[in-house]
């Protein structure tokens, strides 16, 4: 145990965080891409499939475009529209995924959705996944995703 | 303060007059209907086993249509269901959820009965020849058609995605939609009991 005294060791902490934060943010524009409420439904027995969300937010002054996704524990992630035509539920596939500047890109439950296919292991709600996201001007990010219930 | 809310009532009695007078909109409270389509159908429930709907007189069936490979809707309807379950708060005596897939090449009865595993009050996974599950769509006023092809060979499926509610009597009583909450369920259910 050191016995510099408690409010040095305090200012020398402060500091370290301090220079860490500022050596963080060296180079980086200001965050415009924020990911919120990011949750993977817990997959049905038996089947390697399921289904994602989470609301992407775009703050910059220009669109982005979510082009592909990609997570360890699935062979696959795609981008699916769903739409209703009468009573029929349709999904499609999208290629890509333009947020407008300003705008949100909302996934949830009965609407657009991220789906995870061929999943190389069985999610139980609690665990929680990598998902990588590529967006054409913010590039590449990652994201720790939990699996729940529905 | 007392002239002015004369006033007011005044006004508010004028705005009224031109207008035929019409009953408050319905407090949203639904009504059991009878539908002259649905009616009897055989196919092949999880198990392997013949499935006859005159076979369940007796008990309120709540069907729906979907495949197992589908992400949202299905697994969503299948939880609004036990929700609304749950929410009558009785044993599954006289219910009986039936799912009928829309995807017989993949959802063989074995992978229907993994599906509905863990469902619970027991529901039952139905399939066929894909002419028998038309035909029985059809008769339910339900459609669904092969969609667009995902990775790893799999495809999607578009389908109907209302419950079918059928009484006692082998009768179609009513056709959730969608947006219909579990406790809407649950009340038209609890009248037929």
């Amino acid at each position: 145990m050191s016995k510099r005294p408690i409010a040095g060791q305090i200012t020398r902490w402060l500091i370290l965080t301090w220079a860490g934060l500022a050596l963080a943010g060296c180079g980086e524009a200001p965050d415009t891409i924020v990911v919120s409420e990011p949750w993977i439904k817990e997959p049905m027995p038996g089947r390697a499939l399921t289904a994602g969300f989470m609301v992407v937010e775009n703050r910059g002054s220009a669109e982005e475009v979510l082009l592909g996704l990609e997570c360890p524990d699935a062979e696959a992630v795609e981008m699916h529209e769903m739409f209703h035509e009468g009573d029929m539920m349709k999904m499609r596939r999208m290629e890509q995924w333009t947020i407008p500047a300003q705008g949100r890109l909302v996934l949830e439950p009965g609407g657009g959705h991220l789906m995870f296919l061929g999943l190389r292991r069985p999610l139980k709600a609690g665990e929680e996944v990598q998902l990588g996201l590529h967006f054409k001007k913010a590039g590449h990010r990652t994201f720790s995703v939990p699996v729940k219930k529905p | 303060m007392t002239r002015m809310a004369f006033a007011l009532l005044g006004l508010l009695a004028l705005v009224g007059c031109g207008e035929r007078p019409q009953p408050p909109p319905p407090p949203d409270k639904a009504e059991l209907q009878r539908f002259p389509f649905g009616g009897d159908f055989a196919l092949t429930d999880h198990r392997g086993a013949p499935f006859h709907l005159q076979d369940q007189r007796g008990k309120i069936v709540l069907l729906f249509f979907g495949f197992t490979s589908c992400p949202d809707a299905c697994p969503t309807t299948l939880f609004k269901l036990g929700q609304a379950l749950k929410l009558l708060g009785e044993g599954p005596d006289g219910l009986l959820v039936v799912f009928v897939t829309v995807d017989p090449a993949r959802d063989t009865p074995k992978a229907l009965g993994e599906y509905l595993a863990n469902f619970s009050p027991p529901a039952v996974g139905l399939s066929g020849d894909d002419g028998q599950i038309q035909q029985v769509a059809a008769r339910y006023g339900a459609s669904y058609k092969r969609g667009q092809d995902t990775a790893g060979g799999g495809y999607l499926m578009d389908h109907t995605d209302r419950i079918f509610l059928i009484d006692q009597q082998g009768a179609l009583r009513y056709l959730f939609s969608r947006d219909d909450p579990p406790e809407k369920i649950a009340e038209l259910v609890g009248k037929l009991r």
